[in-house]
């Protein structure tokens, strides 16, 4: 296709600030909002005015027109070859404005922008359209899990699966953002539903009202279309269901998302077992175990009267909650769009210190001779 | 003489205990925090056992031999660090049953279970001013209203929009067209019983002469005509009335940015914040024009929002309780870095020549 003829938009989401450099050149400073990652070039300064004219409605052969002068064809391509390279610009005369209704465009609009620049090689609005045909199961309705459907669904998930078995109780009015006073006694699949459906009406919410345990039948839980089964269940042990969810999972190439944010890990970000890309559970789970071989604690435990609340024992916060969510959700969310766009978050989990205001983080390796991580 | 001996000492559950010869290390578990101590105790685990809040420190010790003085110091460190709370009054089983993990979390910024009840008590009776209900204001809200605030000052003019769906808490497909303080308070009272003063108004400069309001702790959520502007008001307001503040994050344009608390005459203020920004930015832009470019539209994320929403409450948690030694967002700008999941700072000091808060500043202390 003939430079002249192509249609390109700077993104809304990209500022671009001009240095000057000399008489003749500047230097043009590219910063995406969204992210805040940036990178400049130097350019000659007729090209500033092109650049600013670049709506995605003129080709750029006409831009040229209405600026008054001509430029070199070959100079032009190499820098708008960068603008779309980098993300900072879309080329529109690919067919992409009819890829969802006008009414999920009214809906996402905001968001559609923020995938523009977290997944650069294709327009923000096909990102969102990706997303509303992934396949969701939810294992565990908790503070953590809850949260999580809530953000998926409010970004355009619509097919998801909850399986939990409790029912819903007045202490969760402290962390779960579904709860309802009116909910108590209801089992939590069916609460969770309720509010999920209540954001969205189109979404296909799938009830399995069952407690996975070491001896359960995962083909009834996880269907074969699923893209992403997410753990968010901490009993009987979050540990040993990561482990049956990671073998079974990862011959079938489903990711699985293990949740943070239970008892000890409070504001922990959870992490990512997927065939290919990470670790397997096994790895993981024995990352953890080389880690802390050294490190035995022993806890006293209190009990208030006649109850098994420990007193003194884990606590947590609804924003504490909330927190392990969003950082699931968003790293989710991105893969569920691109794999790509959470590479760097892939190998890792992290704690979020509330006193400090910073993370730490354990990388997560493959052990030698993990018979699981040769299934390729 | 020996205060300490007569009373009650529980050891946390949620403490990890870890002995090796000579050193014991404790590590709270509810928030991360590791303390070691060298000690020659053979044991240390077992005495620490028997603080269990029914047996009097004197009896513990006097059983072990141990030394009063000693004993005291050592009990004493230990409550100041929250390994030990002391015991001087027993929670209802139906307070506990309900808000178990909230007192849990208490216990680790208070030193005795009269401390956790009375953080208790400053929750509820606390008015919490949030001004603007947008992505992170109506995660804020929730928040806060499961954590134990019952006294919630709500300010927004706007309707919801099927837009603010995507990345808002609190709001349904049904409530589309309807009043945002309305939704909110609806959504509150659905959780617990609260009170909510409800101003469907918005923030300018005549707002708060307008309203007359009694508040503990305002946070500003609201970035319209732009976030420095209600900053800059509600900073000026709580300044001279003395009353700690919160600068939200995760809104337009600083869709990652975590905002700052500011405790007056204390910290850092919000001028003091924006004079040391201006410098900052004035090095970078120096000669720098931006591109002027038309229709532009700013992109949003609600999982970023919540994040920004989530350590905003977290630290309106600990100004509400007075833990304000705790604060991880005093003096400091805080960035999420979206790509690493991860935190950025740069700290800003208090200015001794600021003109609100300086030491001929009009709003000194």
């Amino acid at each position: 296709m003939k430079i002249l003829s192509k249609i390109i938009k700077i993104k809304d989401s990209v500022d671009v600030y001009q240095i000057p450099v000399d008489e003749h050149s500047e230097k043009l400073q590219f910063y995406k909002i969204n992210t805040r990652e940036r990178s400049s070039i130097r350019v000659a300064k007729e090209f500033s005015l092109i650049l600013s004219k670049l709506d995605g409605k003129l080709s750029l052969g006409e831009v040229l027109e209405h600026c008054g002068f001509t430029v070199d064809e070959t100079e032009l391509s190499e820098i708008v070859e960068y603008l779309l390279e980098h993300g900072y610009a879309i080329s529109t005369d690919s067919d992409f404005t009819e890829t969802i209704s006008m009414n999920d465009m009214e809906r996402y609009t905001r968001q559609i922008n923020y995938f523009d620049d977290l997944v650069v090689t294709r327009p923000g609005v096909d990102s969102q359209r990706i997303l509303a045909n992934k396949s969701v199961v939810l294992i565990g309705c908790g503070a953590v899990g809850g949260a999580i459907a809530t953000h998926l669904v409010r970004g355009g998930v619509t097919d998801i699966a909850l399986v939990d078995y409790k029912k819903v109780r007045v202490s969760d009015a402290q962390r779960h953002l579904y709860y309802r006073a009116d909910e108590v006694g209801n089992l939590k699949t069916e609460a969770l539903a309720r509010y999920l459906r209540q954001i969205n009406s189109a979404c296909n919410v799938r009830i399995v009202n069952a407690k996975l345990l070491p001896n359960s039948d995962l083909d009834e839980l996880i269907e074969a279309k699923a893209d992403i089964v997410i753990n968010s269940a901490d009993e009987p042990y979050i540990g040993h269901i990561t482990l049956k969810l990671g073998r079974y999972l990862w011959p079938r190439h489903i990711a699985l998302y293990v949740a943070g944010g239970f008892d000890a890990h409070a504001m922990s970000t959870g992490e990512f077992i997927v065939n290919g890309l990470t670790p397997c559970a096994d790895c993981c789970s024995n990352t953890f175990r080389v880690a802390l071989k050294d490190w035995t604690p022993t806890y006293i435990p209190s009990y208030q009267q006649k109850s098994d609340l420990l007193i003194g024992g884990a606590g947590g916060l609804a924003s504490q909650a909330l927190f392990s969510a969003s950082v699931g959700a968003m790293n989710i969310i991105s893969y569920l769009i691109d794999d790509k766009a959470v590479s760097e978050n892939l190998h890792r989990r992290g704690e979020y210190l509330i006193d400090r205001g910073q993370m730490t983080w354990i990388e997560l390796s493959t052990q030698e001779g993990c018979d699981v991580c040769s299934i390729r | 003489m020996f205060a300490v001996l007569d009373r009650l000492y529980r050891l946390r559950s949620s403490v990890a205990l870890v002995e090796s010869p000579g050193k014991l290390e404790m590590f709270r578990t509810n928030v991360r925090e590791s303390l070691r101590i060298k000690l020659q105790y053979e044991n240390i685990i077992g005495l620490l056992a028997k603080f269990d809040g029914k047996t009097l420190a004197r009896v513990i010790l006097g059983g072990e031999g141990i030394d009063f003085v000693d004993g005291e110091e050592l009990i004493t460190f230990l409550v100041e660090n929250h390994i030990l709370i002391e015991v001087d009054c027993s929670y209802l089983p139906e307070v506990f049953g309900e808000k178990y993990r909230i007192i849990n979390l208490i216990e680790d910024y208070v030193f005795s279970t009269a401390g956790v009840i009375e953080a208790l008590e400053k929750l509820s009776t606390s008015p919490v001013l949030i001004v603007g209900l947008g992505a992170v204001g109506t995660w804020v809200a929730t928040n806060l209203a499961q954590s134990g605030v019952a006294t919630f000052i709500l300010v927004d003019d706007d309707i919801v929009d099927i837009s603010n769906l995507h990345r808002q808490d609190g709001f349904f497909q049904d409530d589309v067209g309807a009043k945002k303080v309305d939704v909110i308070e609806r959504r509150l009272q659905e959780i617990l019983k609260c009170n909510v003063i409800k101003i469907c108004d918005r923030l300018d400069e005549g707002f708060f002469v307008r309203h007359g309001l009694d508040f503990c702790l305002a946070i500003n959520c609201a970035d319209y005509p732009s976030v420095d502007h209600t900053t800059e008001l509600i900073g000026e307001y709580c300044m001279q009335k003395k009353i700690p503040h919160l600068i939200g994050g995760g809104y337009n344009l600083h869709l990652s940015l975590i905002g700052q608390s500011v405790l007056p005459g204390q910290s850092a203020c919000v001028r003091c914040f924006r004079r040391a920004l201006e410098k900052i930015n004035q090095a970078d832009l120096e000669g720098v024009k931006k591109l002027n470019r038309l229709n532009r539209k700013i992109g949003s994320f609600g999982p970023v929002c919540a994040v920004s929403a989530s350590l905003t409450s977290s630290e309106a948690f600990k100004i509400l309780i007075g833990a304000f030694s705790r604060l991880a967002t005093l003096n400091r700008r805080v960035e999420f870095r979206i790509r690493t999941a991860d935190f950025a700072f740069t700290e800003i000091e208090k200015n001794d020549n600021c003109e609100w808060c300086g030491s001929s500043g009009k709003y000194v202390c």
